[in-house]
């Protein structure tokens, strides 16, 4: 009931704010669209035997030379740039939600830990946090990402490439959920509730999983939010200096890398377009995270 | 008590450098394997002992550390497997570039960024505060690659006015290799530097923005008027120094976002720095120069830190008396 209310409370304060209202339409379409890529794109940019070498380097619709069937215009294999968008940015989603997932687990875990031990555990946990947050995400993912590729063989970097860039990228932003929910927990620690549970006999794990947790996880989900924007701009720009997603699985920033060979001989749009709904995308998460940040829980930041 | 600060600075500022280090060796000596590297994979188990111990890898490991760290300490990285050249030249040769950059565009940032920053203060509600805000809005958003991208094909693609990678036709001062000495060295400069402006160009406009709105409410800043002192005086002697320290320190915080960023940008136009140095050691799993950028990133981004802090204890004269001191 709680819940009900909560969402409607929030519904009403969304529609008095026209530019929360856009970026969620937006990014409701452009979730839709990547979602269900299949039906809204008339090819199938991986299979290829739909692909026509001779239809390559076609230029948008309304440029010369530009053919109807490919609205966005094609890259140099003749993949259709709208289809490759549609599925680049469902891959570009996915890593970024499952990589914030992974990291949001991650930071609960240790931020549980820290604020709940107190003591030498609490002072190393923070003072590697403090070592960490001094190098920026982008820089801890190529790290992680380098020192996977020495340790795992050549063989089997082809399909452990995914993996190590979700990897790469969700232990590059952990810090910022271990710091709140640390915070929060250690607030929680000293509520009667707690001495009650411990009264009662209850196991440390339980004490934690079932009454800390819940109690001082609010602030994640909205670090969260803002938090997907940036995974997405990590795992595009990985995918730009060419240790992110391979191009036999393009995400956005794969097709702009892609592109951008092409930048020079005129084929602009091989690498704008999928820039521009990069772009799109981070812009409507940004907006729609710093208003829900802002709504839910003017105290971070 | 100022030299309590000091003392836990330069602490955090040890521990920082003990733990990235500590980082850069674990890649070193063990994800590396130097052995196999050097040896290839044919050699025998008598030669790879022998090379074990005239490595010293057969010793305790914090005594391996410390060599590590004595070794690190004389820029002695062992040699890129890349390049088999010793990894201190490569980063020594590609500092400049990274120097050149990185201070020009913080150059450009501050000097746009500060008065923008006090237009849009001072005018919340002008046309040209309104743009100036949107543009730093776009700065936040936009992707710093695709930035890049972008002014490639306007400036280079479809103007043609500049130049689009590398660093031109460097003039060498010494041992330094500059973009500064003519024209047409400086040109292939001003994109890359741009790319690079725009981000602490945005966070600028914004903390100064904030910074004077506060201050220019203050109480000293209505007493400087009603003493009738010219606006300009209290602009700058009152209101733009105060606003400006919290600049500074935020702009010193931000350095191991600029290296990241800079990495970034260097890989977008080629610039040959010590970023794409790094971004090409990891496509190629070049752990020396991994290691060996590791450690001199945490020791510069310290230094700076450092620096910044007792930058503000000289500035400000509340933190230089020690207790006591009221605001």
């Amino acid at each position: 009931m709680i819940r009900s209310v909560l969402a409607s409370d929030l519904a009403w304060r969304l529609s008095r704010s026209p530019g929360a209202m856009l970026a969620l339409a937006v990014l409701v379409t452009l979730l839709i669209l990547s979602l269900f890529a299949p039906v809204f794109a008339p090819q199938n940019p991986f299979d290829l035997a739909t692909l026509d070498l001779f239809s390559g380097l076609t230029p948008p619709v309304w440029r010369e030379g530009g053919r109807a069937e490919y609205f966005l215009g094609t890259d140099e294999q003749g993949r259709d740039l709208w289809s490759a968008i549609l599925y680049g940015m469902r891959i570009s989603l996915a890593v970024g939600l499952v990589s914030v997932v992974l990291s949001m687990v991650v930071g609960v875990a240790i931020g549980l830990i820290a604020g709940t031990s107190g003591g030498w555990v609490d002072t190393v946990l923070m003072r590697v946090a403090d070592a960490q947050l001094a190098l920026p995400a982008i820089l801890v993912a190529l790290l992680i990402d380098g020192a996977a590729r020495a340790v795992v063989d050549v063989a089997a970097q082809q399909s452990l490439a995914i993996p190590v860039l979700i990897f790469s990228i969700a232990l590059s932003g952990w810090v910022q959920y271990a710091r709140a929910v640390r915070a929060a927990a250690m607030v929680e620690m000293r509520r009667d509730y707690v001495s009650a549970a411990r009264l009662l006999g209850l196991g440390r794990a339980r004490l934690l999983i079932r009454h800390v947790m819940p109690n001082s996880i609010g602030a994640v989900f909205v670090l969260a939010t803002v938090h997907v924007a940036a995974a997405v701009v990590t795992e595009a720009t990985l995918s730009f200096l060419g240790v992110g997603m391979p191009p036999t699985v393009p995400s956005l920033g794969t097709l702009i890398r892609n592109g951008y060979d092409f930048l020079f001989s005129g084929e602009w749009w091989v690498s704008i377009f999928p820039g521009c709904a990069l772009v799109l995308l981070v812009f409507a998460v940004n907006v729609l995270g710093d208003w829900l940040r802002d709504t839910l829980n003017p105290r971070l930041q | 008590m100022y030299l309590n600060t000091i003392i836990s600075r330069l602490l955090q500022a040890a521990w920082v450098i003990v733990a990235v280090s500590a980082i850069a060796f674990a890649l070193f000596q063990y994800v590396g394997d130097p052995v196999s590297q050097m040896l290839g994979q044919d050699a025998s188990a008598a030669d790879r002992d022998a090379l074990r111990r005239d490595l010293g890898l057969d010793r305790p490991v914090a005594l391996q550390f410390l060599q590590f760290l004595g070794n690190a300490a004389r820029g002695d990285f062992g040699l890129s497997l890349q390049q088999g050249r010793p990894v201190m030249d490569l980063i020594l040769e590609r500092l400049p570039a990274t120097l050149e950059l990185t201070v020009f565009s913080t150059a450009i940032a501050v000097l746009l960024g500060v008065p923008m920053g006090m237009v849009a203060a001072l005018r919340p509600r002008a046309l040209v505060s309104r743009a100036i805000m949107l543009v730093s809005l776009i700065g936040v958003s936009l992707p710093t690659f695709f930035i890049g991208i972008l002014l490639i094909l306007a400036f280079s693609v479809i103007l043609g006015w500049l130049p689009s990678f590398g660093r031109g036709p460097v003039a060498d001062i010494g041992v330094w290799r500059t973009n500064f000495a003519s024209w047409d060295a400086f040109r292939y400069m001003l994109m890359p530097a741009f790319t690079l402006a725009l981000f602490q160009l945005t966070l600028i406009v914004r903390l100064v923005r904030g910074e004077m709105m506060e201050v220019m409410g203050q109480d000293f800043i209505r007493f400087a008027r009603a003493r009738g002192l010219p606006a300009r005086s209290i602009l700058v002697r009152h209101a733009l120094k105060n606003a400006l320290m919290p600049v500074v320190t935020i702009i010193g915080l931000q350095l191991g976002t600029i290296i990241a960023f800079a990495l970034i940008t260097e890989t977008v136009f080629q610039w040959p720095g010590m970023g794409l140095l790094f971004a090409e050691a990891v496509a190629f799993a070049d752990i020396p120069v991994m290691a060996a950028y590791l450690c001199l990133i945490a020791v510069i981004f310290v230094t700076i830190n450092l620096a910044v802090d007792f930058l503000y204890i000289l500035i400000d004269p509340r933190l230089r008396r020690g207790h006591g001191a009221s605001r």
